[in-house]
């Protein structure tokens, strides 16, 4: 019994520690989201109005008004810190969206429709999600899509976060585990049911009373794999453990959620994708940002998040079998090319030895192969105890406290 | 005598165009044509009418003439006899111009004989026509009745030439007297951009061939909008109508005259071709104007439903070319008898090939018109777009509770209310986003920016005027201005191949015909200072305008008698010619 409890007390040591060391390299970017907060409501009309009153005086001065956007899809705009992630520059080049030109006119009106709704919002203190501004003007966003980017857009113009601007997004990740909390509305919200999990809050920023015992936060990159896990009853099976799925590359509430979290509980997060380059992009997403969203990166990233597997270099130790791989497509290749180009890659000699493997293999395992290979934890679980080890032993994961630590608490 | 004429122009071009396709390349070469007619007619003393055709430098310096000469002196009327030109200085005047003489013949008509305006009306029609397949050749043509001498050249800059089968077509929408775009801030383009279509081989119907016709017939369709819009991509612009010009093998337009009926080919043609894929609702024949100042063509089509449009009007102007080789042809009778055949042939074999001809015109019409339904769907996002910026805007500053905000606002635009606030940026809006301006480089530019209190013209009287051509047309008429005369005169002093203006000048003016009308102070006077005897105090204005219509002229004392003549420089001495107004 005594052996028992050391055990445990030890384990939990661990994870302290390593929580306090993961802290300790996150304190600038606390510093930032303090700063990022304090916008309020007539921050963000003074703004708009800016904006308004620009296009009136270029018309008053018989000029075709336009409308500068950061360019969110340069990497050139966009820098890299080890304790932020990828985030927007300073001098960065601009867009610019032309109100005498066919090609943009549409982009020009779908962005002033916005800005008026979202003053609107703003001034009646009500919420709207994205899906809501759509259907307002259907013929003229033509597309979902047009209205993410021109909210993306703004909030990146005005330099005002989504949630400042009350403009939700329907949230497509779910989570599940040892959490409780409670929505802005006063909902409360229970993700510990073994069977079915809950959808991320569209509103991550009003989430209040966090409670949890989680020692990590698993984030799965695939919703089948999230599924599996939880019909293996994968949380009551090890330590307590949230479990979060972005269904594949991430939405903002996931990614916020994943943030709250890491802010609220500080516990490890370790990233479950796929050993192939989308697998490592989207890792890549959760911890260091998207260039498309760099502008808000403090808001989204969480450096601390860890690479667990299923590493490139499992493959081989693994020996998983030729038969259960499925070669690299041209676009797989040229994704992981343009990983091997990313500042955080080069930064991490493991990291960048890790997408050389990618390369030298070609292959990624293939879903639904036999043998119980068809995504990285039924890999694992097919595993013996040894092997499943070997897994943890990884040489991103630099942590032996956390490989311990699962290594003992994981004991599929 | 009409006739006359238009059978020596013929023979000539034939001689030139089959000499051309001998030495090949030749189409750029520069030269002239001079056709002039002197007519004293009842109840003058002398009531005769003497014609000269004349032909003048490179263009036709290869070829050999004789047998134009044999030609037109064997078919010659009794009452008509070769004689000396009546106006050695204009015929010298023309050379100085274009360059050593090739040919030229001039007879007369003794006794009374009927001079009737339709006829030399004809005879402008169809020099006009020749003119705009030959830009490469300055074509003159002089009338003199009684004591009125009217005057016409036709000429294109070397620079506004798009060579085509061995010829040149001229580019300047003012040669096919189709206003220029619409005045506006910026500058405009007057050309046209000629867009080439594929040379289709046609099939000779048996019973031509059994009548003799023998050889290969291509026809080559060519196309181009005016007026050019390409610098002005948000002006709404429509196109109004169709135009067809049809030339022969020898790049003679075969101008069916109005009493004609037109090819019946011609007449279906409104229904050959799928319209709506070219985003009109259909075309109909038109009426064809064969009054003095149109430009003749072998058929009309109006486009429906564009007369009520307030967009630019446009014009499609669809040149036909019909190239005829037959190996076995040698001599110039030849060449005359079988082109013959074919033009009074040719609805037959345009009827034969109808699928041919519909698919080389809707493949040509696709490439010249995918401009414009590109235009006409960038102008729906437009319209699209423009109420809801205005509305986003209006309602954030009507929903506003800065006052500071507000106040901006209303005083930017100059307004008192909200309302008017409205109004005011929709004005704005439509005339910044309307007024584009974006240089080609395929597009000649002409500046029109008004200098502050120059009183110059410009279009500034349509800045918030909407585009309507009747308005810009109007604009036109009344440009005719000082400035542009001086161009002219600049111009004439490089001998019309000057291709910098550094003059002000009035866009879609300049190259109008009525213009060049004007600006001729003399028979084919070089420039201004040049001319004897006219003083510079003179009211240029009342000059210029002066040719417009038949002015009196006295002719300079020391003619010399010009005989028949070809090949080789003449003997002509310099004339000194003098204007009276």
């Amino acid at each position: 019994m005594n052996t028992v409890v050391t055990g445990e007390f030890e384990e939990l040591l661990e994870v302290e520690k390593l929580r306090a060391r993961l802290l300790n390299s996150q304190d600038g970017q606390d510093a930032f989201q303090t700063e990022r907060e304090e916008v309020t409501s007539q921050d963000v009309l003074s703004r708009i109005e800016n904006v308004i009153l620009g296009i009136v005086l270029s018309l008053s001065r018989g000029e075709a008004p336009v409308l500068a956007f950061h360019s969110r899809s340069h990497w050139l705009n966009v820098r890299f810190h080890s304790n932020i992630g990828l985030h927007m520059g300073s001098d960065t080049a601009v867009n610019i969206v032309r109100s005498d030109c066919p090609s943009s006119i549409g982009r020009f009106a779908s962005t002033l429709k916005v800005l008026s709704t979202v003053y609107k919002l703003v001034q009646s203190n009500t919420y709207a999600t994205k899906r809501d501004i759509y259907y307002n003007d259907t013929q003229l966003f033509g597309s979902q899509r047009t209205v993410d980017s021109v909210v993306d857009d703004i909030s990146c113009m005005l330099k005002i976060p989504r949630r400042s601007l009350h403009v939700l997004a329907t949230s497509k990740g779910l989570i599940s585990g040892d959490l409780c909390y409670q929505e802005e509305d006063g909902t409360k919200m229970n993700c510990k049911s073994s069977l079915t999990a809950v959808s991320v809050s569209s509103n991550v920023y009003g989430i209040k009373n966090i409670v949890s015992s989680a020692k990590f936060i698993l984030i799965v990159e695939k919703d089948a794999t999230f599924q599996r896990l939880l019909d293996d009853e994968f949380g009551s099976k090890t330590s307590p453990c949230i479990m979060i799925t972005g269904k594949g590359v991430p939405d903002i509430n996931s990614r916020l959620m994943v943030r709250k979290l890491w802010d609220t509980l500080h516990i490890p997060i370790l990233a479950l994708v796929d050993a192939d380059p989308h697998g490592i992009e989207i890792m890549s997403i959760y911890k260091y940002g998207s260039v498309s969203m760099s502008f808000e990166a403090q808001s989204l990233t969480v450096p601390s998040v860890m690479w667990l597997g299923l590493l490139p270099s499992d493959i081989e130790r693994l020996r998983v079998p030729k038969d259960a791989l499925v070669p690299f497509s041209k676009k797989d290749e040229s994704k992981l090319s343009s990983l091997l180009k990313r500042p955080y890659v080069s930064l991490q000699p493991a990291w960048e030895k890790e997408c050389r493997v990618t390369g030298l293999v070609g292959a990624s395992p293939r879903q639904d192969s036999v043998g119980g290979w068809g995504t990285p934890w039924t890999g694992c679980r097919s595993l013996n105890a040894k092997r499943a080890r070997a897994l943890f032993h990884s040489p991103v994961l630099r942590d032996p406290q956390t490989v311990h630590v699962l290594a003992k608490t994981w004991s599929v | 005598m009409l006739t006359l004429i238009k059978q020596v122009i013929r023979l000539l071009m034939v001689t030139v165009h089959h000499s051309q396709k001998r030495q090949k390349g030749s189409g750029n070469v520069k030269g002239g044509l001079l056709v002039s007619v002197s007519a004293e007619t009842a109840g003058s003393p002398s009531d005769h009418v003497c014609g000269t055709v004349a032909a003048a430098g490179y263009w036709c310096s290869e070829c050999t003439f004789e047998d134009v000469q044999r030609e037109v002196t064997q078919n010659l009327d009794s009452s008509i006899s070769i004689g000396s030109p009546t106006d050695p200085e204009q015929l010298s005047e023309f050379l100085d111009r274009c360059g050593p003489l090739r040919f030229h013949i001039s007879f007369q008509v003794t006794g009374r004989s009927r001079v009737s305006e339709g006829d030399w009306l004809k005879t402008e029609q169809l020099l006009h026509r020749l003119s705009l397949v030959h830009a490469q050749v300055e074509i003159y043509f002089s009338l003199k009745l009684n004591e009125a001498i009217s005057q016409k050249i036709y000429r294109c800059r070397a620079h506004w030439r798009f060579a085509l089968l061995g010829g040149c077509i001229g580019t300047e929408s003012a040669l096919y007297l189709l206003p220029g775009p619409p005045a506006g801030p910026s500058g405009q383009c007057t050309q046209l951009h000629p867009v080439p279509g594929a040379a289709t081989p046609l099939l000779l119907p048996h019973s031509l061939v059994e009548m003799g016709l023998c050889g290969t017939i291509s026809l080559l369709p060519a196309a181009a909008l005016s007026p050019c819009v390409a610098q002005n991509p948000n002006w709404p612009a429509q196109l109004v109508d169709i135009r067809i010009f049809l030339y022969g093998p020898s790049n003679l337009p075969l101008l069916c005259d109005a009493e004609e009926r037109p090819l019946s080919f011609l007449r279906d043609f409104a229904h050959l071709l799928s319209w709506k894929e070219f985003g009109l609702s259909g075309v109909r024949c038109s009426e064809n104007s064969t009054e003095a100042g149109c430009l003749l063509s072998e058929m009309v089509y109006t486009v429906e439903g564009s007369e009520q449009s307030a967009a630019v009007g446009q014009t499609l102007l669809l040149f036909l070319f019909l190239q005829h080789s037959d190996p076995f042809c040698s001599q110039l009778s030849d060449f005359v008898v079988s082109e013959e055949l074919l033009v009074q042939n040719l609805d037959r074999i345009l009827q034969h090939n109808q699928e041919r001809v519909k698919v080389a015109l809707h493949s040509l019409l696709q490439c010249t018109l995918s401009g414009s339904l590109k235009r006409q769907k960038a102008q729906a996002k437009m319209q699209a777009a423009i109420p809801v910026i205005l509305s986003s805007l209006s309602s954030v500053v009507s929903s506003s509770s800065s006052l500071a905000f507000r106040t901006t606002c209303l005083n930017s635009m100059k307004v008192q209310d909200t309302q008017e606030l409205g109004i005011t940026l929709k004005q704005a809006l439509l005339e910044v986003t309307q007024n584009r301006f974006m240089p080609s480089r395929k597009c000649n530019n002409k500046c029109l920016r008004r200098a502050s209190g120059d009183g110059d013209v410009d279009g500034s009287d349509h800045k918030h005027a909407p585009l309507r051509l009747e308005d810009s047309s109007r604009s036109l008429s009344g440009a005719l201005d000082h400035k542009e005369l001086g161009v002219e005169a600049s111009h004439s002093q490089t001998g019309g191949e000057s291709t910098t203006v550094k003059k002000p000048r009035v866009a879609g003016v300049s190259t109008h015909p009525s213009a060049h009308k004007q600006t001729h102070t003399g028979p084919w006077m070089p420039a201004q200072h040049d001319i004897p005897g006219l003083s510079q105090t003179q009211p240029t204005a009342a000059a210029h305008t002066a040719c417009s219509d038949p002015v009196p002229r006295s002719l300079g004392k020391d003619n010399q008698q010009v005989h028949c003549s070809h090949h080789g420089s003449p003997a002509l001495t310099q004339s000194t010619l003098y204007l009276t107004t």
